[in-house]
């Protein structure tokens, strides 16, 4: 049986900003 | 569902970072988070996506689903994907 990875909820994270 | 214009994703060390090109705003999605988004950009159902999860990860279908759904939204909500 294949083993399963632990699981994380999903999660958005805002990181910040960015800027020729 | 597919990415709002201007949106761009990278993989990144730990899952994916999604830049909005306009707004010079970047957010970073986790592994679970990142297996969520490509099965449906890619055409995935819900359904699927939340399969996706319980195939890969220790996780029931019914939270999978939930947790699916709860992500959409939020990405909905960031202004990042749209169906």
């Amino acid at each position: 049986m294949k083993q399963k990875r632990t699981y994380e909820r999903p999660t958005l994270t805002s990181v910040g900003s960015f800027k020729g | 569902m597919k990415l709002r214009p201007g949106v761009f994703l990278a993989e990144v060390e730990y899952g994916t970072a999604l830049l909005h090109e306009e707004r010079g705003e970047y957010w970073n999605l986790n592994p679970t988070g990142a297996l969520i988004l490509e099965t449906v950009l890619a055409g995935g159902t819900l359904d699927e996506a939340a399969r996706a999860l319980a195939d890969e990860y220790a996780v029931d279908l019914n939270s999978a689903a939930r947790d699916v759904e709860e992500l959409l939204d939020e990405l909905c909500s960031a202004g990042l994907v749209e169906q």
